[in-house]
């Protein structure tokens, strides 16, 4: 091969290199939506058949919801209660200072229980329960066991999948309902304690509710649902996808975090843009 | 007992995955019919395993057709062919059990999904089998909890809860026949006379030529290629 001929070919290739090194993150990534996509629209239509909702599905939906909602319960209350001390008094106080308690409601609806609380409950589940699908999916993918679900007769989508994504996403949603009312509790009293507050509880409470429209009432319980839906969605994906990187935790545990994180950002902002 | 009735497992020309991609491959035939008790000597576990999963319709054959209670599994739609696979009992040669199951839970799993029969009623087979297979009763705790030879007790007690159509042993005492032998042969016989069909899978010589099993027949694999021994009396 000539000089010529040796320095001609990758220069014909350099376009090509380029278009493949844009292409493929993209090709990725699209490939990864559409899996998402399919999995998620096969989750919905699966819990519309009663047939799949035999015993060993119920049970794992059940054991799930106890792990994702009551298992979280505790850091939910705690988180809210500090929240409530945060934000919740800060608010009071500062409203009360500026003279613009009016807006006291409008300012917590916006902020505390369309924004934050779906948001912080999303990340605390991802960390309390996300990451217990991806370890025990991930196990299961990756060890001999898919083959024993499969050699029992039972569908790892159905016995694994499923439960797991809807019972993340009924927990997400009373978890965040459980989040507001303590954290506007915990902050009411603590700006009572110290003398910020100059209202009453079903004032204070009743200025919230008002200032709480349709949209509100829309919005919170379908960002909540699309939340823990999608994190369950995520990290089942990310799990079982292929055994090979199922094998490998360190990189399991961390991709289907940040993964599931993004999700959870996604959704609170494309819910919030729409609603 | 054996050689009448409908064929539970039919193997026809059937060209297993025995060897890497393009190893010896040769077509195998093979009936299992209602009651018949099948001995090979598979010569690895490896083997034996690609035989059992292409038995019960989880890897798919190279050549031929494999066919369960009258159905081709290449035929079956997927949710048909996991309802068929719930009428077959089990045994693995590694111990599986889904860890964040209970021993309980994973024993009965495979019953409590396919069928609609009262769990009590099965929690209480399990423990007769249980008891039989030399444990106090079913375990209760975590799979991780039992000792080895404990784990494999339960996995008899797993493939052969309900009444299976077709039992799949692979290696199922493994190392174990002194203990569980007679527990076992007594059990896969009462199997039987339901009408299942029993296919053994051993990579121990010297237990398939062991008179005290009861096999219908004995084959060997040799290079792939079944070879039957003479015929034995069940």
């Amino acid at each position: 091969m000539t000089s010529a001929a040796g320095e001609a070919t990758p220069r014909r290739r350099t376009p090509l290199r380029l278009l493949a090194t844009v292409g493929r993150p993209v090709l990725i990534f699209a490939h990864w939506l559409l899996l998402l996509a399919g999995l998620g629209a096969a989750v919905v239509l699966e819990a519309t058949r009663l047939p799949n909702w035999r015993r060993t599905v119920r049970a794992e939906f059940h054991r799930a919801l106890a792990l994702a909602g009551v298992g979280s319960l505790p850091t939910v209350l705690i988180a809210g209660v500090l929240l409530g001390l945060a934000m919740v008094y800060q608010a009071l106080y500062w409203l009360e200072v500026a003279g613009q308690t009016d807006l006291l409601g409008s300012v917590l609806v916006i902020v505390l229980v369309r924004e934050v609380a779906p948001l912080l409950v999303g990340l605390i589940v991802i960390g309390r329960f996300g990451s217990v699908i991806l370890l025990e999916l991930g196990r299961i993918r990756a060890g001999p066991q898919y083959h024993l679900l499969r050699g029992l007769g039972i569908d790892p989508f159905l016995f694994l999948v499923l439960p797991r994504t809807l019972a993340l996403a009924l927990a997400v949603f009373c978890l965040t309902v459980l989040f507001v009312v303590v954290a506007l509790l915990s902050g009411y009293f603590t700006g009572s304690l110290l003398g910020a507050v100059q209202i009453g509880l079903w004032d204070f409470l009743d200025r919230v509710l008002r200032a709480m429209g349709p949209d509100t009432y829309l919005l919170v319980p379908l960002k909540t649902l699309m939340i823990g839906f999608a994190v369950g969605l995520v990290c089942a994906a990310t799990a079982l996808r292929s055994a090979a990187a199922a094998v490998d935790m360190t990189r399991l545990l961390p991709t289907g975090y940040v993964r599931s994180v993004l999700a959870c950002l996604v959704f609170t902002g494309a819910v919030s843009m729409v609603l | 007992m054996s050689g009448e009735g409908l064929s539970v497992l039919a193997l026809d020309s059937a060209r297993f995955p025995l060897e890497q991609e393009g190893g010896l491959c040769p077509p195998m035939d093979l009936v299992l019919r209602r009651g018949d008790f099948v001995l090979i000597e598979v010569g690895t576990a490896e083997r034996g395993t690609a035989i059992a999963d292409a038995c019960a319709g989880l890897s798919p054959l190279r050549g031929g057709t494999a066919t369960f209670q009258g159905r081709a599994w290449s035929a079956m739609a997927p949710a048909y062919a996991d309802a068929m696979r719930g009428r077959i009992g089990r045994t693995y040669v590694a111990e599986v059990w889904l860890e964040h199951l209970s021993v309980r839970d994973n024993v009965l799993l495979g019953q409590l999904h396919h069928t609609r029969s009262d769990a009590a009623a099965l929690t209480e087979q399990a423990a007769r089998l249980a008891r039989r297979f030399g444990l106090p009763g079913l375990p209760l705790g975590y799979p991780r909890d039992l000792p080895w030879e404990d784990e494999r007790r339960a996995a008899l007690v797993r493939a052969l809860i309900g009444e299976p159509a077709l039992l799949l042993l692979e290696s199922p005492t493994r190392g174990s026949f002194a203990e569980l032998g007679e527990a076992l042969i007594n059990a896969v016989g009462q199997a039987r006379d339901r009408g299942a069909a029993v296919l053994w899978l051993t990579t121990n010589a010297n237990l398939w030529a062991d008179a005290s099993l009861p096999a219908t027949r004995r084959y060997r694999l040799v290079g792939g290629v079944l070879v039957a021994a003479r015929r034995m009396a069940a």
